[in-house]
């Protein structure tokens, strides 16, 4: 049974939706264009949730740094 | 200057298929089982809540470069020992 690499399966999220949990307390959601081996992403039609507040953002260029979890396929809840 | 092996001290194949608790940079705390991981110490696991609040996650990927610790066989909170 061949076990999945965690940059396997980020590859397999391009595409889709994504939702990202900062090393704070912010959150991302949005669709993976693509990213890079520091974890840097492009998300598109974004929905940035800081302190509570939603921003919309059409495009973004996301810093891998500051990115704590990444679950494919999820939604802000 | 002997070269060390370049192999991870951290043995984490042992770990596969277990519940672990990591702690983040940043005071995050999630729960869940190992299901791979990298030379970088990034995790894919599975049926992860976050931890107090218990939200579910479910399939997640953890950023090694983030990761402060973790603890197989769950923890147990004890007093204070420093006050």
């Amino acid at each position: 049974m061949t076990t999945i690499l965690p940059l396997g399966l980020l590859d397999k999220a391009i595409s889709s939706r994504v939702w990202i949990l900062m090393k704070d307390d912010r959150e991302f959601e949005g669709t993976l264009r693509g990213f890079d081996d520091f974890f840097n992403m492009v998300l598109e039609n974004v929905i940035e949730l800081d302190n509570g507040k939603k921003n919309k953002l059409e495009q973004i260029l996301l810093n891998g740094t500051q990115i704590c979890l990444i679950i494919p396929g999820g939604e802000i809840s | 200057m002997n070269q060390l092996p370049k192999e991870s001290i951290i043995k984490l194949q042992s770990h596969i298929n277990k519940e672990i608790v990591i702690q983040f940079q940043g005071g995050r705390q999630v729960k869940g089982i190992l299901l791979s991981f990298d030379i970088q110490l990034n995790l894919v696991m599975d049926e992860v809540r976050e931890l107090p609040s218990q939200r579910i996650l479910g399939l997640v990927i953890c950023r090694g470069a983030l990761i402060n610790s973790f603890a197989i066989d769950g923890m147990v909170e004890i007093e204070n020992p420093y006050i």
